[in-house]
């Protein structure tokens, strides 16, 4: 029996170290905070998809979305001019219904749920025409909305609903916007990120943006029409799995860039006798001396090691680098033409005058 | 059944036992703990940093709470070792259960290298955490010693129960009143009861009714600068009363400052003057009441006192918490440091009287020893920026003084404060602008100059912050408060030229670099540059690898935008863009974080020598991720030529442009083929140009904008800077590219001197730069850090090879041949410059390098030392070993600047005598000064020389001969005074000047200014200037006119036109403002000819019209009609005005 106690006794000792470990071991697990590590964006292969429409033909669809065009409304690829004010092709949902949230113009994707994570939509588009309300850009869970951006015509601005509505910045009829939206998974919120030509630059419209529903898994994209009369182009839509930081989809062209002034112009500095000193002109070339020459007995003096960048000769022996040579006599020497302008101070020695 | 009662009750006893065991576990390290370079944004740094060589023996140790945010209820306490291995088994010092998370050793440390730890205890758990990394430091041979006594608490206990006990105990305060008898002292007693005598007859000056939140940002600002205003006039006239009544004993003084304090006291410590409304308001409150009570305590009945107490305790009440909290947790929480001080001295004034106040001040003071000064460690810089130093070092330094003059502790003697006078000798000097940071690079420096330099020059007995405090002007002609009784000596003490000072200087703790021409000369050339830890927090910008150049006393290359407002529109939107600054952005003027102390850069090297100077930067992390690389190295070619290499890597896949940026305070223009730009103001002139890569593009743009030019983001200032001029800038864009190099070369000449002209060729890897100097420069243009670059005759690994005859340096490279022969090799990126017997090295980690000897650049080597002439020791963190043909050295980080064969120093005396002459219309003088050996291994000489005080034209003159702070003109007239500085390099110099016509004129003073203004024949406002120069600059803070302020300096000068209706004879007049001694000397200057007045006292500054009276100069002149020129200027910058319109009008 006494066996037994000691193994009873060592049994509730293991459970005891166990729990204990399992206390501790549970309590070194906390989450790394990575605000200060930098995360790259990730490899294409994280891409779920991109939808790049001026691969597209005029009239063309793209494979793989739901389109769907109600009365008097249309989907379709035509020319228009893109982000970079080229021509180029944009897929266009056309609505003609402005007065009702019928006859709507849709089309969506799916993609594998994402539950955990962040998942990142990048879109461009623009809007020319009249409506009352949204034309709306989403992340979707099943039938659900995750969160989204919506374009209001009558009050002229974007829109982010998150529980309500917010309208962070103006919106201009026919200019192209770039949308990023990060929807975080694991805190259930998003980042907009919104660029323009007229906000080239970007900036975050809002972080931590509360989901429009509680979703658990984002799996689609919809962009649609809602009342409204005219054209809603979008393009460069691409979706991608991650950790994101980086704010701007490199796959959308820049936007083109005004010059917004002409520049008053001034002559650059040409090349002229250095101010205060005995000049040296080689060829037509001013030479630079640290060491100032120096004229006497109406030869130009300087040290050997300026000496040697005109007549590239290394000092002899005996000779040291600072030892001052005459440059008239070295050009004799080496068969140059030196003649000494005494009006502006300066040798002047052509190297082609044996010829 | 006993066995198994036994076993239940053993069970029960282990489980009881669990938490026990469980609460034994060791807590985990936080992330922050286990890196000696982890990133802990704005909470209290680790410190001393990893590597740092302290000043100050025993340093500062702080570190960053274990716990997240503010839990500190979740810590029971700390445990510092500091130990002599990096295994940490040797303990040389230690403490354990510290409470917070900062401690002061009370005993200096043997010199010597040292890593230290720390660890840290939950609640309720015995065990402490593993160490920290830890963090290696040494302790210099020559540290400054400061201890902090462990029984410092007694400071308290000492605080006498009598009054007064602000500076002087009823004891000590005979002694303290003689301060008033010198001759400094006088001159600030008379001054100051003058002053009190005024206030005899001032009223006391009600707050502003006004709703604070009903106002626009712009207005707001205005307003709650206005509602300091009142508090701190109120204050200061309390404390004035109280000084004139302890220096004089006339209880008038006294009735009066009761009678202001009694008003003070009513006001609604939640209304207009609440912490949250307006701090600088609440805490002028605290400071100016609590040395008026002190002062005043015996004159006042107890009655009396009741209420001004009350008000003092329920301030001190109201912080209290909030100032512990927010220097625990925020340590760099700028207005809550600068003002400790004067919450600190409001818990003096009324201790032993109020509850509490003696562990308030306890639990304070825990805090505030081990931690002062958070806003610089030990280098004596000022993580603000310069403005914010001008206006929060002061405040800092008020605390210590009760210190130095209450106790045996002096503050004064912390590494910092004997290296403070370094940062506006280097940073802000006289002549300058100031540079990084809010509202800085705006005024040259002024009172608060004079007064903190004097404060150092005193306290710290310090005779080149004695000179530099006179090169600014003197405390006894500047605004008397009642603190100049204590520092007023320095107009009078020792002054000492920093002649042998290095000419550039980096501020490592902070990241700032100067690099002058001169460090003398207020007309110097200077650059300054920022890479920093501090990022872009609070009032820094994101500006990392930012530049700024100021030139013969003009502003050049600027920080751009206005700062109407903490985080307005325009500052947020503009002034704190990174394309505000002359620094990089990308793909469209994307930059760097802003208001995050992680948005950080490093200054990773920095040499200074006689020819060359270099200073490398690293603003990397600065972008948070989107951008690859950016390196920047800063290139002095002396005295005038700058080669700034940037070395850029995208972190996009299809690679980015990038934007590099010069914005100017004038004008500037675009080259014609737009690789090259020129700044163009009056004095002075800068031309950039870009000379790598081929590709690149210039644009301008001339509205506070990004490179869009968009008004949406980037919208104007307002408030104060509404009216300001619209400053332009110029970009160079770089194609779409993975990876580059962008090599610029700037030149800065006079304006009335052509630009030098620099010659480029391009090799394969380089590019080769010739200066008219005759310094050549090849700089590599490889991306690969390893490449080793091949230049006619040189061969190197690194940026760039720049080189003379006499002088060389290598900037970031590991090796160096020339002509196949090693010149220097390093086992990482190091900075090398030698020549004229210096030789500086720098490396941003450990490293060894071995220099070759008997060159050019450095002949055979008996002896090297520091420029203090002290022998290179480990002691230093350096050691040098001397073999054939070689020097080895083994080097902690950092940079070292030595001395070859204990060869002369800059200021040393030459034995010479060295003469000048001077003519004046027509007459000569010679003057003769005993040679020393100048900066650049000259013989010159400097001589106080006086002239008649006017304005003079330069006719001739030698090219050495030059005079400090005077931009000597052919083509502009200039001022010349009293005691004005000749320096001649070498013998036989001369100058030739003509005296300017000048006529004196007598004026005319009246109330009736719109009477005046009528009657005129032209009139132009003051702000509709053509051009306006030095400090001028709009009026702020009044509401019924916009003029102009601060055309006070004799280099200030404002241009209008004015088109005169008919020929005849006319009289100057001029609205304006003038309320001090001295009273301002202005002239007018029409044609050849200066007019002269001495404006009247008019009333006030302006806050209220009938201060700002009519002014009929009697000039006389005749005048043609059509178009004027004429130009505003100062005689007397000590003195000041305001001004709001000016004209003329017809003599009869």
């Amino acid at each position: 029996m006494k066996k037994k106690y000691k193994l009873l006794f060592l049994v509730l000792t293991v459970l005891l170290c166990v729990f204990v470990f399992c206390s501790s071991a549970f309590a070194l697990k906390r989450r790394v905070d990575t605000r200060n590590v930098t995360v790259r964006n990730l490899s294409s292969k994280n891409d779920l998809f991109l939808m790049d429409a001026t691969l597209l033909s005029e009239g063309e669809l793209p494979t793989g979305y739901n389109i769907y065009a109600g009365t008097g409304s249309q989907v379709t690829t035509e020319v228009t001019t893109g982000p970079d004010g080229k021509k180029n092709n944009a897929l266009v949902l056309i609505d003609n219904n402005g007065g009702s949230a019928t006859g709507d113009a849709v089309i969506s994707r799916s993609f594998p749920a994402v539950t955990s994570g962040e998942v990142a939509m990048d879109f461009c588009f623009k809007l020319e025409g009249e409506g009352r309300f949204a034309n709306g850009m989403y992340l979707m869970s099943g039938g659900s909305w995750g969160t989204r951006v919506t374009v209001r015509n009558d009050n002229g601005k974007l829109e982010y609903m998150s529980g309500g509505v917010i309208t962070p910045t103006g919106f201009t009829q026919g200019e192209w916007y770039k949308v990023r939206v990060i929807a975080n998974m694991d805190t259930k919120k998003a980042r907009i990120y919104v660029r323009s030509k007229a906000i080239p630059e970007g900036y975050i419209v809002k972080e931590n943006l509360n989901f429009w529903t509680d979703v658990s898994s984002i799996d689609g994209i919809r962009f649609e029409t809602r009342n409204l009369t005219g054209k809603f182009y979008l393009d460069y839509f691409k979706v991608e799995v991650g950790k994101f930081l980086e704010l701007i989809n490199e796959d959308i062209p820049e936007f083109e860039r005004p010059v917004p002034y002409e520049a008053p112009i001034s002559q650059a500095p040409v090349m002229r006798a250095v101010p205060d000193m005995i000049n040296v002109n080689v060829d037509g070339e001013y030479m630079y001396f640290a060491t100032k020459p120096y004229m006497k007995n109406g030869e130009v003096f300087a040290s050997l090691y300026w000496a040697q960048r005109v007549f590239n000769r290394l000092p002899k022996t005996g000779e040291n680098w600072f030892e001052a040579v005459s440059l008239n006599k070295l050009a004799v020497e080496y068969g140059y033409k030196a003649e000494f302008n005494e009006e502006e101070q300066t040798l002047y020695i052509t190297k082609g005058a044996e010829e | 059944m006993k066995r198994v009662v036994s076993l239940i009750l053993v069970s029960i006893m282990l489980l009881i036992q669990i938490p026990t065991f469980a609460a034994s576990v060791k807590p985990e390290l936080p992330e922050w703990y286990k890196s000696p370079y982890a990133e802990v944004g704005n909470r209290t740094p680790f410190q001393p940093i990893h590597q740092y060589k302290c000043m100050q023996n025993p340093p500062n140790f702080t570190w960053t709470p274990a716990c997240k945010g503010t839990n500190y209820d979740l810590i029971d306490g700390y445990d510092v070792i500091v130990c002599s291995d990096e295994e940490l088994t040797d303990i040389k010092y230690s403490k354990y259960g510290i409470k917070w998370h900062y401690y002061s050793f009370p005993n200096p440390f043997e010199p010597g290298l040292y890593y230290w730890a720390v660890r840290y205890y939950e609640k309720g758990n015995k065990t402490p955490s593993d160490w920290s990394a830890p963090r290696r430091f040494r302790i210099l041979e020559d540290a400054y010693e400061f201890v902090i006594p462990e029984d410092y608490q007694k400071v308290i206990d000492d605080i006498p129960v009598s009054h007064p006990r602000i500076y002087m105990t009823k004891e000590n305060r005979d002694e303290f009143l003689k301060r008033g008898e010198t001759e400094a002292g006088k001159a600030v007693v008379e001054k100051l009861v003058a002053q009190a005598d005024a206030y005899l007859l001032q009223d006391f000056t009600p707050l502003p009714d006004v709703d604070l939140s009903a106002l626009p940002v712009g207005e707001k600002t205005i307003m709650m600068g206005k509602i300091t205003g009142v508090a701190s006039a109120n204050g200061k006239m309390a404390e004035s009363l109280a000084f004139a009544y302890q220096f004089t004993g006339e209880e008038k003084y006294a009735k009066k400052a009761k009678e202001v304090l009694l008003e003070m006291a009513e006001w609604d410590i939640n209304g207009l003057t609440s912490f949250e409304s307006q701090d600088q308001a609440f805490f002028e409150i605290m400071l100016r009441g609590a040395f008026a009570y002190d002062w005043c305590y015996d004159y006042l009945t107890e009655e009396e006192r009741a209420p001004i107490r009350k008000m003092l305790a329920e301030r001190i009440d109201v912080v209290d918490e909030k100032m512990l909290s927010a220097i625990r947790n925020d340590p760099y929480d700028s207005h809550m440091w600068a003002y400790t001080s004067y919450y600190v001295y409001a818990i003096i004034a009324v201790m032993h009287e109020a509850d509490g106040m003696d562990d308030i001040l306890a639990e304070f003071l825990e805090m505030y020893m081990p931690t002062f000064v958070p806003q610089s460690t030990e280098d004596g810089g000022w993580a603000k920026g310069t403005a914010y130093w001008s206006y929060g070092f002061q405040r800092s330094v008020q605390l210590p003084l009760w210190f130095a003059l209450s106790s045996n502790i002096d503050f004064f003697e912390k590494a910092w404060a004997k290296n403070a006078y370094l940062f506006p000798l280097y940073m802000y000097p006289a002549g300058s602008w100031g540079n990084f940071g809010d509202e800085s690079n705006r005024v040259k420096p002024g009172e608060s100059h004079i007064l903190g330099l004097a404060t150092f020059a005193v306290f710290t007995d310090n005779p080149v912050a004695a000179w530099l405090k006179n090169q600014i002007g003197k405390v006894s002609k500047s605004s008397i408060g009642i603190n100049s009784i204590l520092y007023a000596e320095a107009d009078v003490m020792e002054e000492k030229v920093p002649i042998d000072y290095p000419r550039a200087h980096t501020f490592l703790d902070q990241g700032m670099t100067a690099m002058h021409s001169d460090l003398l000369d207020p007309n110097r050339i200077a650059l300054y540059f920022r890479a920093d830890k501090h990022g872009s927090y609070n009032h820094l910008h994101p500006d990392q690898n930012a530049f700024m150049i100021e030139a013969f006393g003009d502003r050049l290359a600027i920080k751009s935008g206005y700062y109407d407002g903490y985080h307005s529109a325009h500052d947020s939107g503009f002034t704190r863009k990174t394309y505000a600054h002359n620094t990089i952005t990308f793909d469209g003027g994307e930059g760097q974080r802003d208001d995050d102390m992680n948005s950080r850069g490093n200054t990773d090297m920095f040499v200074t020598s006689p020819d060359f100077d270099a200073v490398v930067g690293d603003a990397t992390r600065a972008y948070d991720g989107n951008i690859g690389k950016f390196v920047r190295s800063i290139i002095y070619v002396r005295p005038d030529t700058y080669i700034v290499v940037d070395d850029l890597k995208s972190a996009k896949e299809k690679g980015s442009s990038f934007e590099w940026w010069l914005n100017a305070e004038n004008s500037i223009y675009l080259h014609e083929d737009k690789k090259g730009a020129s700044i163009k103001s009056v004095n002075a002139h800068l031309d950039a140009r870009v000379q790598y890569p081929e590709k690149v593009t210039g644009y301008y743009i001339h509205k506070f904008s990004d490179p869009w030019g968009r008004d949406e983001i980037n919208p104007d200032p307002n408030g104060n800077y509404a009216s300001s001029p619209v400053q332009e800038r110029i970009w160079f864009e770089t194609e779409k590219v993975k990876e580059t190099k962008m090599i610029t070369t700037m030149n800065v000449h006079k304006s009335d001197e052509a630009g030098a002209y620099v010659k480029s060729s391009e090799g394969e890897n380089y590019v080769k730069l010739e200066f008219e100097n005759g310094t050549i420069a090849f700089v590599s243009t490889s991306t690969d850090v390893d490449a080793v670059i091949e230049a006619e005759n040189f061969k190197f690994n690194g940026t760039a090879v720049v080189f003379n005859d006499k002088s060389i340096m290598l900037v970031g490279g590991k090796s160096l041949e020339i002509d196949g022969k090693v010149i220097f090799t390093a086992d990482r990126e190091t900075t090398f410059v030698a020549g004229k017997d210096r030789l500086s090295i720098s490396s941003n980690d450990d490293y060894s390098v071995k220099i070759a000897t008997g060159n050019r650049f450095i002949e055979k080597v008996e002896s090297i030392t520091s420029y203090e002439r002290k022998e290179i020791s480990e002691g230093y963190g350096i050691v040098c070993e001397k073999a054939e043909n070689e020097l080895i050295f083994k080097a902690e980080k950092g940079h070292y600047s030595m001395l070859i064969n204990n060869s002369a120093l800059a200021g040393e005396p030459t034995g010479e005598k060295l003469s000048f002459d001077i003519i004046i219309n027509g007459e000569k003088k010679t003057y003769e000064g005993e040679a020393f050996l100048d900066p650049d291994g000259n013989s010159s000489v400097r001589v106080p020389v006086d002239f008649d005080t006017n304005k003079y034209y330069l006719v001739d003159k030698s090219e050495n001969f030059d005079i400090e702070g005077v931009n000597l003109s052919y083509t502009k007239n200039f001022g010349l005074g009293e005691n004005e500085t000749v320096v001649c390099t070498g013998n036989g110099n001369y100058a030739e000047f003509k005296s300017f016509k000048s006529i004196q004129c007598e004026i005319e003073q009246t109330e009736d200014f719109e009477g005046l203004k009528k009657a005129s024949s032209v009139i132009v406002e003051a702000e509709d200037f053509d051009s306006i120069s030095g400090s001028g600059k709009l009026t702020a803070g009044v509401d019924h006119f916009v003029g102009i302020t601060r055309l006070n300096d004799s280099d200030s000068l404002a241009e209008y036109t004015l088109e005169i209706p008919e020929d005849g004879y006319y009289d100057f007049v001029v609205r304006c403002a003038a309320w001090q001694e001295p009273f301002p000397i202005r002239y007018v200057e029409i044609g050849d000819t200066d007019y002269i007045f001495t404006l009247p006292n008019t009333g006030g500054y302006g806050a209220l019209p009938e201060h700002v009276d009519g002014i009929r100069v009697k000039t006389n002149i005749h005048l043609p009609k059509g178009t004027l020129k004429i130009y505003l200027g100062s005689m007397n910058p000590d003195s000041l005005w305001n001004y709001d319109w000016l004209g003329f009008i017809k003599t009869e």
